[in-house]
């Protein structure tokens, strides 16, 4: 699905992702953990087409992603607040977000009465804008509208961050519910290691910028991360 | 002491702001046209004051002046109800210390009393106490006399105050305040009640008993105890957050939406214009920009065949999308993200935006052609300037906005607000404007000056024609800078 050829950017000298090949086959969950500054948003962003990479190719689905757009209609992203229009309310959000992505009206509002469990009633009807919303039901809204359309590649930067341990755990049932038909490629951040190895089925380290750890899932996946983080 | 410590970390944030820092050669710019229109309004002021009965070609200056102080009070009293707001958040850090309340509630209602307005104020009254209240009246009753009307607009101040933070700030309460005053304007001017001349008159009796000046300070103790009172009782976070009320502003533009992506798109930027506060608050003053048009078309100063009213033609069809366009892109900065990574095509949110431009101009020539009651030749030059903005300003600004890398940073106000706005943005404004002058200047010239007209309104079509190509080249450029447009964006500020 991912295929990261050589993948290197830096900033004024100091190199910040140095990736020499990673692939992520189609279906796969994969986790991606590392301490602030280790280049999880840089790399996700480069994977968006956000940056431009000093070398290397990063292609999805054997698209190359600079120059073409194609990829962006079965691809889903939540890295933060600049991917929220904070001046809609949120019905208005997804409807623009559904629209684009190719949905019908029925279809969108199929997906969020689809939702609305993980919304936990607190996101729609509220007849308030995105941006009075709190940071918490703000990132409910974002990684909902990330799973719109019929994504194949879903991209979240530290999803976990700012929800509540109830969202967490909906989350956690979401991501493996769509996970298991194994038509969804799932890229998720998080510093909380217990997340990240219950929902992936496979977990990279980065540090520096580099893959310092490539863990498939087994039992000792969380034992084998908390060793590596221990201080 | 608290106040001189709340005060520096006050000036510090001034100082420190990256918005003053990177625009530092805009500041400086800025600040000498400030100073110059300052001075410029002291000496207007010395000399009225000097020459007060000959100017108004009256007997008796101070009763006339007093008659105009009503007004000036009066307008002084709309314009603050606009503008002025407390800096409430500025508190927002020192709330959990362990600092008095009263004394927070102090230093906020000292800072909401420094004002510009206070010293235009001072500039219209001290000239006229000098000389016109001193030689008659003597120094007790002229110093009473400043002390009172100074106190009058302080009073005015905090009154304000106190009403914008009891009635929420929503489109209905200026609307009634709008009416209000329009009403009084009309009584007054259908001489039913001349209140005006009322309250002029008592003014003049106060100078006989000029203790009766004493009135106005009290008003504004009064005034500022009220607020005191008030703040005491309700200083909380929510006191100042911003109410949501004014959330349903704008209906869900349906009809928009039903009219495809290019709709959905420009209902999207109707609602950043409309529920943003930056943004609405120039799409309130865009009016004023419409009324432009009697500074230049009613006065003789513009004489009638210079290149002046093709300014005026472009600047008043022009401007209220020239602000839009202007920034097209980097008012979308805070979501640029999202844009750039949905399936959304650059073409459509290029032809979205160019879209709304060309209806804003439209509109405002329509609104505009009134004018024609100044001459037949003005609604020729609105229409050939219009064209020449719809074929030419539009494409032409969306291209320069595709250089722009700051995001405009919405929540706050939009008067006295450069955060986005760079030097290159006034010098851009030049050749646009310059361009259809010296057109019509040459053909005036050559003793044409209608063929002139038609060459402007001609360029358009001929721009107009060459849109798709336009659009083009503008995407290009985007598609082609857009790792440094969103790195830009990215950064506040």
């Amino acid at each position: 699905m991912i295929q990261i050829n050589q993948l290197q950017k830096s900033y004024s000298g100091t190199t910040v992702l140095d990736i020499e090949n990673l692939q992520v086959p189609k279906g796969e969950s994969f986790g991606l953990v590392g301490n602030n500054g280790a280049g999880k948003t840089t790399l996700f962003r480069l994977l968006l087409d956000l940056l431009l990479a000093d070398r290397g190719t990063v292609s999805i689905k054997g698209i190359a992603i600079a120059g073409d757009e194609s990829w962006k209609h079965f691809t889903g992203a939540y890295l933060d607040q600049g991917f929220l229009i904070d001046f809609l309310r949120p019905e208005e959000f997804f409807t623009f977000t559904g629209e684009i992505k190719g949905m019908s009206s029925d279809e969108i509002q199929l997906f969020l009465s689809g939702m609305e469990d993980f919304f936990n009633g607190e996101v729609l009807g509220k007849k308030k804008l995105i941006r009075n919303f709190s940071m918490g039901n703000q990132q409910k809204i974002g990684i909902a509208a990330a799973f719109m359309g019929h994504p194949e590649l879903i991209v979240l930067d530290e999803p976990f961050n700012s929800l509540d341990p109830s969202t967490q755990i909906r989350l956690k049932h979401l991501i493996k519910k769509k996970k298991e038909s194994k038509e969804i490629t799932f890229l998720i951040s998080s510093h909380d290691l217990s997340h990240i190895s219950e929902v992936c089925d496979r977990v990279v380290i980065l540090e520096e910028g580099k893959v310092v750890h490539d863990l498939h899932a087994g039992s000792d996946t969380l034992a084998s991360l908390e060793s590596y983080f221990a201080v | 002491m608290l106040l001189t410590k709340l005060i520096a970390h006050q000036w510090k944030q001034q100082r420190r702001s990256p918005i003053w820092q990177k625009n530092l050669a805009v500041n400086i710019i800025i600040g000498f046209f400030f100073l110059l229109l300052f001075l410029e309004a002291v000496a207007v002021s010395v000399l009225l004051a000097l020459k007060w009965g000959e100017a108004f070609n009256t007997t008796d200056p101070i009763a006339h002046y007093h008659g105009v102080l009503v007004w000036y009070f009066l307008g002084l009293f709309v314009f603050r109800f606009f503008i002025q707001k407390l800096p409430a958040v500025e508190i927002r850090p020192y709330q959990h210390l362990p600092i008095q309340k009263k004394n927070l509630i102090n230093y906020l209602l000292f800072r909401g009393s420094i004002s510009f307005f206070n010293l235009l104020t001072l500039v219209f009254l001290l000239p006229f106490a000098l000389f016109q209240i001193l030689p008659v009246h003597g120094t007790v009753a002229t110093t009473l006399w400043l002390l009172g009307f100074l106190s009058l607009d302080m009073a005015f101040n905090y009154i304000i105050i106190y009403l914008k933070k009891n009635l929420a700030t929503n489109f209905k309460m200026v609307a009634v305040t709008v009416a209000a005053v329009a009403l009084l304007a009309m009584v007054e001017y259908l001489k039913w009640f001349q209140f005006s001349s009322v309250i002029a008159q008592s003014f003049n009796t106060f100078l006989t008993a000029p203790f009766l000046f004493l009135f106005f300070p009290l008003l504004a103790v009064l005034a500022y105890r009220l607020n005191f009172a008030f703040f005491k009782k309700g200083m909380y976070l929510e006191a100042f957050q911003s109410n949501s009320k004014d959330d349903s502003l704008v209906g869900n533009l349906q009809y928009l939406n039903k009219i495809g992506r290019l709709g959905q798109l420009i209902s999207m930027d109707i609602k950043l214009q409309l529920r943003n506060k930056r943004t609405r608050s120039m799409v309130m003053m865009s009016p004023l920009f419409l009324l432009y048009g009697l500074i230049f078309y009613a006065s003789d100063d513009y004489a009638k065949d210079s290149g002046w009213l093709i300014f005026a033609g472009v600047f008043i069809t022009g401007s209220v999308a020239i602000n839009y366009l202007q920034y097209a892109f980097a008012y979308e900065g805070a979501f640029n993200d999202y844009l750039q990574s949905s399936a959304l095509k650059m073409g459509e949110i290029v032809r979205a935006k160019m879209a709304l431009g060309t209806a804003v101009i439209v509109v405002s020539y329509l609104l505009t052609t009134p004018y024609v009651f100044f001459g037949t030749e003005i609604l020729l030059i609105n229409t050939a300037c219009m064209l020449f903005n719809i074929g030419f300003l539009v494409p032409g600004l969306l291209f320069f906005a595709t250089y722009n890398k700051k995001t405009m940073v919405l929540s706050k106000g939009s008067s006295f607000n450069y955060q986005g706005v760079g030097a290159t943005h006034f010098l851009v404004m030049l050749p646009i404007f310059l361009f259809p002058i010296m057109l019509y200047m040459t053909f005036k010239w050559l003793g044409h000056p209608n063929g002139g007209l038609m060459a402007i309104g001609f360029i358009g079509l001929v721009a107009l024609a060459l849109r798709k190509w336009i659009i083009q080249m503008i995407v290009d450029n985007l598609k082609e800078k857009k790792y440094i447009i969103a790195d830009g964006f990215r950064q506040r500020y």
